[in-house]
């Protein structure tokens, strides 16, 4: 409004127009402490007959200290100005036109009616006025948005430059929800120095003192740059522009910050628009299928609940979601993933490297990050397919400063059961699952996070059995910004997982069965941003573990089931941590990390005692103890180690290698092979010692073509201990001597990756070859029985060879199609290799454990996206996703199995998705 | 955990896309040969010891059994009083007449073989099988529609707690069509009944399922309606009479275990929810090679029996058998009988007659599996039947 009213006003200023006006000459008293360009007017406007006319945003970054007596106005600008790029003129209307750079002409050239009058001066020229400061130390500092490219920013306090180094940090945001961008790069192409914003969007680099330009790359944002002059330690929010892909994309890639220059290894990041490309079964987005086109991720069979890292078991991969464990992390067996797709921005995988800050499991960690909800408007987001549907809402709670975003899932697919043959016909299943994330700004260094998740699945087979599983999460997380360099985060959370069994057929052996798992969760992890050399993480991680292993309780009068509960487990595990990441060159690189890791087995609890070297059976029962309430049973503890280094070789070229020592105090009790929803898990007391893992890596990350290609090569060699397995014939639920039936095991693994990726144009997308080999080793001494004969066996899920194609192809900006590729070995197997009759039919023989391989997994999915028209202004957005699942229809074989049907051994293999499975999907945002 | 892979496989092919294929494994080609034990040393006065030896075979063998024979069997007691050979009463079945011994006492199976390799089961307890309370049915229309047979027992010392049980079926039928003729020789006469009876038949069928239960986790000794076996609607057992002989043994844990692992390995095997197949630990050893491998556990102790018979009329009209096709009925001329019954082997099912001839004309025939009932069967009715 003002810069209309200045236009109009130079109009009206002009001499033309000249109306009687008198010019103020008079003496005035200013005091300005820290003013903005506002107060400062006001108060010359309040004392003077003078009208100030000026563009606010041009003069955002002044703040004015002047104490001045019995000044003319112009003494007062003077001195308010000096040492800054700000001009004034002043018409003899008594108007003052501040301006930046430029001096605007209050009268015209000279000459220009030809008569002698002396043009006025313009009012510039610097003067010693010591007393202006245009200062950013105030405690109320504001922070400057930036959101223009072409503006220089100024940054930090000029009387306070005094050479070398200064920290900027800020926030990186999306313009139009103002959602915090994650993982964007700020990257000084001069300085070859760059950072990642982490998970709140939050950036700090520190570069030399001066004028910069800054490359801003965001997933799905329109590359940026911010141009700024650089004084002393400062503030800049980057707000950034999404992605909007155009016709004729011209993308200049030249300095992305490529993958080449962290040193994190072993790490991958997808954000949602990828995973949405990719086909899934049902067509709806699946999180946990993506995770498994990325090298080094095994799974035992299609639509099975979780993966295999690295040789590693499923147990062994830390689900965080907002930072909440996830400990079941699928719905409908493994059929659709946990998460929400519409409401997660992206997911990273780690599978070498772990960063001190995460601990407790040995393989991986997947962090699965949900966005934060719109800040500026209310929008929405819906879709349709045929077995689920789902909805989120997100919107400011109040302007700018709280946000949430809501969503959930739900299933109908009970109608599809009414159409199975009378076998399944009383058979029901459904899910649905609820996410809340809140997030509130208090202020510029205090922001809260409140996230939350609630899923519930059930199933009932024949109104007999009747399943029932979910998780429960909830997170309170706050972070503090002390000063550029230094920020917390402090996270308290809880979360639970339980699952139910319960039957009432048979009234007399009508039962209820219970299981759950609680922690409460409590961390504070710091981040401090020394110098450009060295990035110091450091914190406290806490868990209190309540678990409820089991308890069976009848139901009914009738029922005489005796109610049986394995006593509940408690246990503190914590660790501290440590981590520096140190730039010794500018080539070399290297991050090194401890994570002391402490568990304290804790009472009540009744522990027993085996007799020392023989079989851990009940015959060889010592004594046993009981411990009180809070009582250290047992405490278990070491330190973790988290190496990595990286060298550059060339601008596109590096080499990075990395160790890494992991623990892990809980077990899944689970003889099965893919594991279920009904595993119970276990925590390590004095009779099951944690699970221990070392991994050593070493890679190599070559990038071409301006960047835009990127390839790696990685290879590890892995070892674990303590790792489960069970004797023949183990009961693993409502066990009392759970330690009598398990046996410990070693492992080892070892494997290669290779991964190609496009990161940009109209193909995109990436391609892996895997060998990896997985094996264990049961060399319990006091196993009685060994597996194999304490022989090395591949483990479940080794599977050699393993090939991924996941593609993406832009026709136009509405048109898109999707190719998922997956070829792999065959899982291994343990195969009947005789038969023998015994109690009245045939019975089978079985192999060693592990000897034959089910045959090659092959599978191709193709999708089609159709977004609907780009117009900015319509109620709805909609697209369509149209696909085929297996294409080529090959009966992959699921598992294998040998039954005696009728006396006789027929062997069968089960393929899952035997069919091409077309699937449909629609989708709008509002 | 079965159930369980049902309702997943369910969810499966709620999609209409799961398939089962026939899957044969890799050949193996090394023929393991283990000695397989099976039996029970029967401690009651009635019942007679059987023990069965015989070998693995390999998977695609087309044999089902092969017998060990010759071999020497003896029961043992713990404290060497008791020292009783088996008689080979048909190949590689070693059977003693019924002798009661001491329930207090723990006895064992001694093996030598024909090649003079020696063989010992453990010392075993002797469990005393509690008597049948009720063996029953009940016409289930859940899921697969079918006749559902259970039995129900209890201990009222409650000692027993684990059970195993296996049965005889036994079920009288018809044929489709009744023939009234016979060949004889190169003629045709009527049939003498019951003699030449080939419309009523008698048939018997073992179980081969593993059947188990236990009581471990009740309050009180009582197994209530622990599934035998689920006959399908409309099968031929329930034409016309059905009978179930149960038998009962009552088993240490040690055996139960045994007995659930085979169970597991061969009735639950490989779905990705079942657990690995499992080793399995019997009590047989070779006594001088503990490493070689030896499959089987022998039990001691008593069975008890029960019979039920149900009636056709007894289940549900929808349940009952009904002739599944209508056998294609032919008429043979008399320029055909040396071809088709003299030779061929038909069998003549009615006559055809004409006003002027008291003689049939022609003959009518059909397939042999529609008019003869002794094709499956027995036409002799077995001693129990009532």
């Amino acid at each position: 409004m003002k810069k209309l009213y200045l236009i109009f006003c130079l109009l009206l200023g002009s001499p033309v127009f000249v109306c009687a006006q008198k010019t103020d000459d008079k003496l005035i008293d200013v005091d300005f402490q820290q003013a903005t360009i506002s107060q400062f007017v006001a108060q010359i406007e309040s004392k003077t007959n003078y009208t100030f006319y000026y563009d606010a945003a041009k003069f955002d970054s002044l703040r004015v200290t002047l104490k001045l007596n019995q000044a003319t106005v112009k003494k007062v600008l003077e001195d308010a100005f000096a040492n800054t790029t700000y001009k004034y003129s002043i018409t003899q209307q008594g108007q003052v036109f501040l301006t930046k750079g430029v001096v605007i002409q209050t009268s015209l050239a000279a000459g220009f009616f030809n008569d002698k009058k002396e043009v006025q001066q313009p009012a510039n020229r610097p003067t010693s006025a010591n007393t202006v400061d245009y200062t950013s130390t105030l405690t109320e500092k504001r922070v400057i948005e930036s959101t223009s490219e072409n503006k220089v920013y100024e940054i930090g306090l000029k009387s306070a430059a005094k050479g070398g180094s200064v920290t900027l940090a800020g926030y990186v945001r999306n313009v139009k929800s103002g959602e915090p961008v994650i993982g964007a790069s700020i990257y000084n192409p001069v300085t070859r120095s760059g950072v990642a914003t982490d998970q709140f969007g939050y950036y700090s680099l520190t570069m030399p003192q001066g004028s910069h330009t800054v490359l801003v790359r965001g997933l799905g944002m329109r590359d940026t740059r911010r141009l700024i002059v650089l004084n002393s330690d400062g503030k800049l929010n980057i707000e950034m522009q999404e992605q909007v892909t155009t016709l004729k994309e011209v993308k200049i890639s030249a300095e992305k910050v490529a993958n080449v220059r962290s040193t994190t290894m072993g790490m991958s990041k997808i954000d949602i628009k990828t995973i949405k490309q990719i086909p899934a079964v049902f067509g709806e987005a699946d999180v946990l299928r993506v995770v498994l086109t990325l090298p080094g991720v095994q799974t035992v069979g299609e639509a099975s609940t979780g993966f295999n890292v690295r040789g590693g078991s499923a147990d062994q991969n830390l689900i965080l979601l907002n930072d909440a464990t996830i400990y079941n992390p699928s719905h409908f067996f493994g059929f659709f993933s946990a998460f929400d797709p519409d409401i997660v921005q992206d997911i990273e995988l780690y599978k070498s490297s772990i960063p001190e800050k995460f601990g407790g499991r040995l393989s991986s960690i997947l962090d699965v990050t949900n966005r934060e909800g719109n800040k500026k408007k209310f929008t929405g987001s819906a879709g349709i397919g045929l077995l689920t549907s789902r909805l989120n809402i997100e919107g400011p709670i109040d302007s700018n400063r709280t946000s949430f975003i809501f969503g959930g899932r739900t299933t109908y697919a009970n109608w599809l059961l009414k159409q199975l043959p009378n076998e399944y016909k009383n058979s029901r299943a459904s899910f649905y699952d609820l996410s809340l994330n809140i997030s509130h700004q208090i202020n510029e260094k205090n922001n809260l996070y409140l996230s939350s998740y609630f899923s519930n699945d059930s199933f009932r087979l024949n109104s007999d059995t009747t399943y029932g599983y979910g998780n429960r999460n909830f997170s309170l997380k706050w972070k503090h910004n002390y000063n550029n360099k230094l920020y917390s985060v402090i996270t308290g959370g809880y979360d639970r997982y339980q699952f139910n069994i319960n039957s009432m057929l048979n009234p007399i052996n009508a039962y209820k069965f219970n299981f759950n798992i609680n922690q409460t969760n409590f961390k504070t992890d710091f981040s401090y941003f020394i110098n450009p050399k060295h990035t110091l993480s450091f914190g406290l991680n806490s868990i209190y573990y309540k678990l409820n292993p089991g308890s069976n309780s009848p139901v009914g009068n009738e029922s005489l089931v005796v109610g049986e509960t394995v006593p509940a487990e408690q246990a503190l595990e914590s660790a501290l941590y440590l981590g520096d990441k140190y730039n010794i060159t500018e080539n070399l690189s290297v991050s090194a990390g401890i994570r002391f890791s402490l568990f304290n087995y804790l009472g009540p609890q009744t522990v027993n005692r085996y007799a020392p070297g023989l079989p851990r059976t009940t015959s060889n029962l010592l004594d046993s103890t009981t411990y009180g309430s809070n009582k250290f049973i047992k405490t278990y503890g070491g330190p973790e180690i988290r190496l990595s280094a990286r060298y550059i070789l060339s601008d596109d070229f590096s080499v990075k290698a990395g160790y890494n020592t992991l623990r892990q105090y809980i077990h899944l009790l689970s003889n099965t092979t893919a594991i279920s929803p009904t595993d119970v898990w276990k925590l390590s007391d004095p009779n099951i010692k944690p699970q221990l893992g070392d991994q050593v890596s070493l890679g190599f990350y070559k990038n071409f073509k301006s960047n835009t290609i990127e390839t790696s090569v990685e290879v590890y060699y892995k070892r674990l201990r303590n790792y489960l397995d069970y004797r023949s014939g183990a009961t693993l639920v409502l066990n009392q001597n759970i330690e009598t039936d398990v046996l410990s095991t070693r492992g080892k693994a070892y494997g290669a990756e290779f991964l190609i990726k496009k990161t940009a144009g109209k193909l995109n997308g990436w391609m892996s070859y895997t060998y990896s080999r997985t094996f264990l080793k049961q060399d319990d001494p006091n196993a009685g029985e060994l597996i194999n004969n304490g022989a090395y066996y591949p483990a479940n899920y080794d599977k050699p060879h393993s090939f991924n194609l996941t593609g993406n192809y832009r026709f136009t900006h509405r048109y898109s199609v999707s190719l998922n590729s997956v070829y792999s070995t065959g899982r291994p197997l343990t195969l009947p290799v005789g038969k023998f009759y015994y109690a009245g039919a045939e019975r089978v023989l079985y192999s060693d454990r592990n000897q034959y391989r089910i045959p090659d997994f092959f599978r191709t999915d193709f999708s089609v996206n159709i977004e609907g028209n780009h117009k900015l202004k319509q109620r709805f957005h909609n697209s369509w996703t149209f696909g085929i699942y297996n294409i080529t229809g090959r009966k992959n074989a699921y598992s294998t199995y040998f039954i005696q049907e009728a006396g006789r051994i027929n062997g069968y293999s089960l393929s899952i998705f035997a069919k091409p499975i077309p699937f449909v999907n629609f989708n709008t945002r509002f | 955990m079965k159930r369980f892979f049902k309702l997943y496989i369910a969810l499966i092919i709620l999609t209409a896309t799961a398939c089962k294929e026939s899957f044969n494994p890799p050949e193996t080609n090394s023929n393991l040969n283990y000695l397989v034990v099976e039996g029970m040393i029967n401690t009651g006065s009635t019942d007679s010891t059987i023990i069965k030896l015989s070998r693995t075979t390999m998977l695609t063998s087309g044999t089902t059994l092969k017998p060990e024979t010759r071999a020497t069997v003896s029961i043992q007691s713990a404290d060497n009083v008791v020292n009783r050979n088996l008689t080979e009463s048909k190949p590689g079945t070693y059977f003693s007449a019924p002798f009661a011994l001491d329930g207090n006492k723990k006895y064992r199976i001694r093996i030598r073989t024909a090649q003079g390799k020696e063989y010992a089961s453990d010392y075993v307890e002797v469990k005393v099988s509690p008597n049948i309370d009720n063996v029953s049915f009940e016409a289930q229309r859940v899921g697969v529609p079918g006749i559902q047979l259970s039995v129900d027992t209890r201990d009222n010392s409650n000692n027993s707690r684990y059970y195993k049980w296996d049965y005889v079926e036994t079920y009288q039928y018809k044929s489709n069509n009744f023939s009234t003729y016979i060949v004889d020789r190169n003629s045709i006469r009527f049939r003498n009944l019951p003699q030449e009876d080939i419309f009523n038949c008698w048939r018997s069928v073992g179980s081969t399922n593993v059947i188990l239960a236990s009581t471990a986790k009740l309050a009180n000794d009582v197994v209530n309606k622990a599934p035998l076996v689920k006959v399908p609607a409309s099968n031929e057992r329930f034409g016309v009479r059905y009978s179930i002989m149960v038998n009962q043994q009552v088993l240490t844990k040690e055996a139960f275990d045994f007995w659930e692992i085979l169970k597991k390995n061969t009735e639950q095997v490989g779905s990705i929810f079942d657990s690995q197949p499992s080793q399995l630990q019997g009590n047989v050893h070779a006594v001088n090679d503990p490493n070689e491998i030896v499959i089987g556990f022998i039990t001691a102790g008593t069975v008890t029996h029960k019979r039920i018979f149900i009636d056709a009329l007894q289940i549900p009209e929808d349940f009952r058998f009904r002739n599944p096709l209508p056998c294609r009925v032919d008429t043979i001329i008399p320029r055909k009988y040396q071809e088709v019954f003299y030779e061929g082997g038909a069998i003549p099912v009615d006559g055809v007659f004409e006003p002027s001839s008291p003689e049939p004309v022609a003959y009518t025939t059909t397939s042999r599996a529609c008019v003869d009932c002794t094709v499956r069967g027995t036409n002799i009715k077995p001693a129990f039947w009532q």
